[in-house]
């Protein structure tokens, strides 16, 4: 069974290969994407403090996160434990779209 | 510089910078131009030097004949041509001399 | 060589790697394949235009401007056929489309056609052609519906990236194999060495072609940004970042103020240049908007500086150009458009199309040959399903597409919806083509047969071609017919590459297992 290089001993249970296989894509198709989603956005709102116009913010940030993407999804596969990988990916998504949402009430 | 002269120049002097590249690798010099020891380290300075400054000076001439933006985007895809072209030249050459 | 070299990339990471790289070249391959070729194909899509639209092939465009009012505007009533007309556009004539384009949207339906630039109506074309059907085929799949279409190919090319760049991890030897290109001896380190060419010296136009066409449409398919400074508002964002501009109807008639002076008008703000496209929106209404877009042969940015004016009193509205970061955004896509008119460009982007083709097949046959090795002589069924896909996606794409170009020239003028027939025999063909290979794949799938019919249909279209029109390569060289004679050439060398092709392959011996246990990979 072809799995990444995984050192990943999970907490002493043994999780099957498959598992952690399909949370790997998961972590690499959605995870990366919700953080990418998260750049965009907290970007977008930092550009709009920095004073750049609304369309420009908004391009800017896209293509910023847009770059990160497939990085992140390889990142997902590169790193040893998927737990790690899905709260970098996930949680920093997370965390970024909220404080995306902090920072457009914070400016209006 | 004429028209038609720029195009043939510009694709000459990639193929030449990567047919150079190719010699400076020890399997190709090896195969195509002598079999008992690689290429010395001097000529292989010299070799990569001489791509060097063929890439410099197709640069130069397609951004004289293209200006700024076309000539970077004509030169980055001449060099893959370039590039493609010595790699088969390389196939060919090694074909006929395995034989 | 006593000290060890510290590797830039560990082995851990290259190992990593491979798997994402693999499942998603096998899983994506076909889809990509479809993408890459069709993109190849619509680099010349007005060219391939002139050839299944014989009555476009009408010469280059006369010196002088084509006159909106006394050319165009007659046209627009033609097509209108008495109805009202709410809104309505027309694609100039050009250097690569000699007649005009337009569409005229009515209250009860919608009208399109072609006419001369002096204003003579075609009769219609009966095809989508290049522009219609290989170019929306290329980006969205032609699936519409909520943008599913645009997502899907996007998501691929985000695969597409990935892959690149796990390629590049994975390389073991990425310098000194620069050249390498073993066509001699096990087909399988031969398909692995033009995999790694076509990917290593190419990379640079591969990043370059999968990043813009998804920025190209970034806010569809990442619309966090938008979401947060627009509240998901995309038009407003588009009106904001392109310079857009649009307002409704008030439902009083008023008439059309003279066009031409507006496109004077706009050449004067743009400082020169030609105009590519005028719409018309809400025509005849009091609240009416004239747009003119400029022509984008002599630049790279697909930034088409769009002038709103009044309809009724010829001033301009709005003429915004764009901030510095749009401005890249329109280098960008572009760079992936390529509507500038640069041969030597056009022709490379053509080329390293098709070498992105050769990319994603020699790594889906590659998968195909290590596998077989695991799975025995007698492959079972997952491995003929790859085998299939892969087979389909390939020569069978190739099959429909020269089909339904011979369908093209063989289908009567004057049957309904002809378009959509040809259309529908593409699809109908594409999926003979796979069930063919599904049907036919016991070690191998049916490479030489395919690869006949390619040869056979690529020379029936020149044959055809040339019996339907009139137009041999020598009529065409003699009336400068350059984009038929170039579409002609590309099918007569398609018919010989692929007739060698069948031919070395149909003496290629049954693989045997016990040679494919000894290959090694980089010896």
């Amino acid at each position: 069974m072809k799995t990444a290089g995984q050192s990943g001993r999970l907490e002493g249970r043994a999780v099957p290969p498959r598992l952690r296989t399909a949370a790997r894509v998961a972590a690499a198709v959605f995870g990366a994407y919700g953080f990418a989603w998260g750049l965009a956005a907290f970007g977008a709102e930092l550009g709009a403090f920095a004073g750049m116009a609304p369309a420009e913010a908004v391009t800017a940030s896209s293509l910023l996160a847009l770059v990160v993407l497939p990085v992140a999804s390889l990142w997902a596969f590169a790193v040893p434990r998927v737990t790690v990988g899905w709260a970098v990916l996930g949680g920093g998504g997370v965390l970024l779209i909220a404080a995306s949402q902090f920072a457009g009430t914070v400016g209006q | 510089m004429p028209d038609a002269l720029m195009l043939p120049g510009l694709f000459g002097l990639c193929y030449f910078a990567f047919a150079a590249l190719a010699l400076s690798v020890e399997r190709h010099w090896r195969d195509l131009v002598e079999s008992r020891r690689g290429p010395p380290r001097r000529t292989v300075f010299r070799l990569r030097l001489a791509a060097l400054l063929c890439m410099a000076a197709a640069l130069s001439v397609a951004i004289r004949h293209d200006g700024t933006g076309f000539g970077i985007l004509l030169w980055a895809l001449a060099l893959s041509a370039g590039a493609l072209a010595v790699a088969a030249t390389v196939t060919w050459r090694t074909r006929s001399v395995r034989g | 060589m006593t000290a060890k070299k510290r590797k830039l990339i560990s082995p851990a990471l290259r190992a990593a790697m491979l798997w994402p790289h693999t499942w998603a070249g096998v899983t994506l391959g076909g889809l990509l394949m479809l993408i890459f070729f069709m993109g190849s194909l619509a680099v010349f899509a007005s060219e391939i235009d002139r050839w299944m639209m014989p009555a476009t092939r009408v010469g280059t465009v006369e010196a002088g401007p084509v006159s909106l009012d006394h050319a165009v505007l007659p046209v627009v009533e033609r097509l209108a056929a008495g109805r009202a007309v709410r809104d309505w556009y027309v694609q100039l004539p050009d250097e690569r489309r000699p007649v005009m384009a337009l569409q005229v949207r009515t209250e009860t339906g919608n009208a399109g056609g072609m006419a001369t630039a002096d204003g003579q109506l075609l009769p219609p074309v009966g095809t989508l052609g290049g522009t219609y059907f290989f170019y929306p085929l290329h980006y969205s799949l032609h699936l519409r519906a909520g943008f599913i279409g645009y997502w899907i190919v996007c998501f691929a090319s985000v695969a597409m990236l990935a892959g690149l760049i796990s390629g590049v991890i994975i390389h073991a030897r990425i310098f000194k194999d620069f050249f390498t290109f073993r066509s001699w001896g096990q087909i399988r380190r031969s398909l692995l060495d033009l995999h790694n060419l076509t990917g290593v010296l190419v990379l640079p136009f591969h990043l370059m072609i999968t990043i813009t066409g998804i920025v190209i449409v970034l806010p569809i398919v990442l619309p966090a940004g938008v979401q947060a400074l627009y509240g998901g508002d995309v038009r407003r964002f588009y009106d904001d970042a392109l310079g857009n501009y649009s307002r409704p109807r008030s439902s009083i008639a008023a008439p059309l103020a003279p066009l031409d002076p507006m496109v004077a008008e706009a050449r004067r703000l743009w400082g020169g240049g030609e105009p590519a496209v005028v719409f018309v929106y809400n025509a005849g209404d009091a609240a009416s908007v004239v747009r003119i877009n400029r022509a984008l042969r002599d630049r790279i940015s697909l930034d088409v500086q769009p002038v709103f004016f009044d309809g009724v009193t010829g001033q301009v509205l709005k003429y915004q150009p764009p901030g510095p970061v749009v401005a890249t955004h329109r280098v960008l896509s572009g760079l992936h458009f390529a509507a500038f008119d640069h041969w030597p460009l056009r022709w490379l982007y053509f080329l390293f199309g098709m070498s992105g083709c050769v990319l994603i097949g020699t790594g889906m046959l590659y998968w195909m040959e290590k596998r077989r090795v695991a799975h025995g002589v007698k492959p079972g069924v997952g491995w003929r399903s790859v085998a299939a896909i892969a087979c389909g996606s390939t020569s069978g794409l190739l099959v429909a597409t020269l089909a339904m170009m011979a369908a093209n020239r063989l289908l009567p003028a004057g049957i309904p919806s002809r378009e959509l027939v040809e259309v529908g025999l593409f699809f109908l063909i594409w999926i003979g083509s796979a069930v063919h290979a599904a049907v036919r794949t016991r070690t191998d799938p049916p490479w030489s047969e395919q690869c006949t019919a390619v040869a056979l249909l690529a020379a029936a279209c020149v044959a055809l071609n040339w019996i339907t029109t009139g137009e041999h390569p020598i009529r065409a060289v003699a009336s400068a017919d350059w984009a038929v004679l170039g579409v002609d050439a590309v099918l007569a060398l398609t018919a010989f590459a692929a007739w060698r092709v069948s031919r070395r392959l149909a003496q290629r011996p049954d693989p045997e297992l016990s040679n494919l246990a000894k290959v090694t990979d980089h010896a």
